[in-house]
């Protein structure tokens, strides 16, 4: 799928590890991710994955180890520092995350205005990522009348709408279908196809399989293996 | 900036219920300081009317002569503090105590020959401009005047103006704590208003997080609103203290004319005003530092 030797690394993690009080939810953990690569980080349930995520966008702080991002220790970003630090992010979960209150254009406008947009941009952005997700008839809708599928893309065009240059989405079609989930894989193939590093964790080994790319294998937070699969098509 | 305005008043409105219970509430310990504090004002005026108002009666021995009384009122305007003298003759004092009786001034008619002393009225000035002079003050001029060889006797300021002085400052104190505490209150309970719209709000803050809002974003609509909040309270209270005292004044003319009270200045409206906002902005800001640790 890509020629990975060519690219630099966006981020690099140096035995890392993670403890929760007295639990180890990461263990030594080495990885380096490519600049524009796809990568899976698959494991059961419980495994680190969520934990793995969380530090590279200092939702929580390493126990131990060294994390670089862009080639920044992330440890020595100040507080005040984080939320730029986090705009290099967009971030997917499992449970959408919209504010159901709030219709799909807020919603995504409230991201745009807390990143420092302004005026007309607004608008036109909005409609241009829920183009690409193709829900820009929804726009006026509130989250809790759209189907799962339809509110993980609008969280995707969320993501989307700040243009980040790494996407974090934590098991983004757990709550799909399989057609919706296909949709929102496409979704996320077609960033990385524009350029940026995709970070997908998931138990769903059928995802993998369809896509193919760099795995990261994790049980009760160790790397158990990295494999590469061949993807059975491309998209 | 306008955003975050546009976003607090959003705010209010989507809470309306809670909103406008706190905004009664803080408009309410405004209109107890307040009226507190209009008292306080009108009082401490009062107080320092009477004060200056005070005058020394210096009675004189029967018989003194004309010669002696310009001698004698020599002497009193060489004490320290005297600031005016004036003779009154047991004649004008008659004259006037025959006014003071009005219709029943004839019964003095019978009277063979005047029981009135000569006099003088002695006004005192103080050390400290603008107040009345102090009891104190008073005290030690008449004491002189007592010593002043033709003088009978000397009468001053109503003990019980000292009496009332002292209560009033006592007074002064209770109420300056109970204040303190409506403020506590006050801002207690903007903290609480904040803190629900802030529950109320916790997906979208963690959003905003997540996605990367300054602190200053997510923070200041909460701010403004706590801000406006206090505002509208005060001025509120103060509306209503207002409308109250111009009813007591308009309709209780003849009760209250005899004592001028006056609202409290523009520069003081304005400060309870600012007080209360920023009452407001302190709630804000302990709410969200207790709600942002966890
Ligand atoms: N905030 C937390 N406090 C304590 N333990 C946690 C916390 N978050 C995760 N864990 C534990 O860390 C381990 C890894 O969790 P997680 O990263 O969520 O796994 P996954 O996402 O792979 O299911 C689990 O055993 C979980 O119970
Ligand atoms: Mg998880």
């Amino acid at each position: 799928m890509v020629n990975l030797q060519k690219k630099s690394s966006i981020i690099r993690l140096f035995h890392v590890y993670k403890t929760y009080s007295d639990k180890n939810a990461l263990v030594d953990i080495t990885v380096d991710v490519a600049q524009n690569e796809f990568l899976f980080i698959s494991g059961p349930s419980g495994a680190g994955k969520t934990t793995l995520l969380k530090l590279l966008y200092l939702g929580q702080y390493a126990s131990q180890g060294q994390i670089l991002v862009d080639g920044v220790n992330i440890a020595r970003i100040s507080k005040k520092k984080i939320p730029l630090f986090r705009r290099k992010f967009g971030i997917i979960f499992q449970d959408y995350k919209l504010i159901p209150q709030k219709t799909v254009y807020h919603n995504i406008a409230l991201v745009l205005e807390a990143t420092g947009k302004k005026g007309r941009i607004i608008p036109q952005k909005i409609r241009s990522v829920l183009r690409t997700v193709g829900m820009e008839d929804r726009i006026d809708m509130y989250p809790p009348s759209l189907s799962g599928g339809e509110q993980q893309r609008v969280a995707v065009a969320r993501a989307l709408a700040t243009d980040p240059k790494i996407i974090l989405a934590d098991e983004p079609t757990g709550n799909l279908d399989i057609q919706s989930a296909g949709i929102v894989l496409k979704l996320l193939i077609q960033f990385y196809i524009r350029g940026a590093t995709v970070i997908l964790a998931t138990h769903n080994l059928e995802l993998i399989r369809k896509t193919g790319g760099r795995v990261v294998h994790l049980k009760d937070g160790k790397v158990q293996a990295i494999t590469w699969h061949e993807p059975i098509r491309d998209f | 900036m306008f955003l975050f305005v546009k976003r607090a008043f959003k705010d209010i409105l989507e809470n309306s219920f809670v909103s406008s219970i706190t905004i009664v509430i803080i408009g309410l310990i405004i209109l107890i300081i307040s009226t507190f504090l209009l008292f306080l004002d009108n009082a401490a005026g009062a107080i320092s009317d009477w004060k200056s108002g005070i005058r020394i009666m210096v009675y004189l021995q029967p018989g003194t002569n004309a010669i002696d009384f310009s001698k004698v009122k020599k002497n009193i305007q060489e004490i320290n503090l005297v600031n005016k003298v004036r003779f009154i003759s047991k004649e004008e004092a008659l004259a006037i105590l025959r006014k003071q009786l009005n219709r029943q001034g004839s019964l003095l008619d019978n009277l063979k020959e005047n029981p009135l002393p000569d006099a003088f009225d002695v006004q005192v000035a103080s050390n400290f401009r603008r107040k009345g002079p102090d009891l104190d003050e008073i005290e030690a001029v008449a004491l002189k005047i007592e010593s002043i060889p033709g003088v009978q006797q000397v009468e001053y300021g109503q003990k019980w103006i000292e009496r009332f002085s002292a209560v009033f400052d006592l007074f002064r104190l209770v109420g300056l704590a109970t204040a303190g505490l409506f403020v506590m209150a006050g801002i207690f309970i903007i903290a609480n208003t904040i803190r629900l719209v802030l529950y109320a709000r916790q997906d979208e803050l963690e959003i905003m997080r997540l996605v990367g809002a300054s602190e200053w974003f997510i923070k200041t609509p909460f701010y403004i609103q706590a801000i406006i909040q206090g505002g509208l309270g005060a001025f509120a209270g103060m509306m209503v203290l207002y409308f109250g005292y111009q009813y007591l004044n308009t309709s209780d003319q003849q009760g209250l004319s005899f004592i001028n009270i006056h609202f409290l200045s523009m520069n003081t409206c304005l400060s309870i005003m600012i007080a209360s906002m920023i009452l407001g902005w302190l709630g804000c800001y302990l709410s969200l530092k207790q709600f942002l640790r966890k």
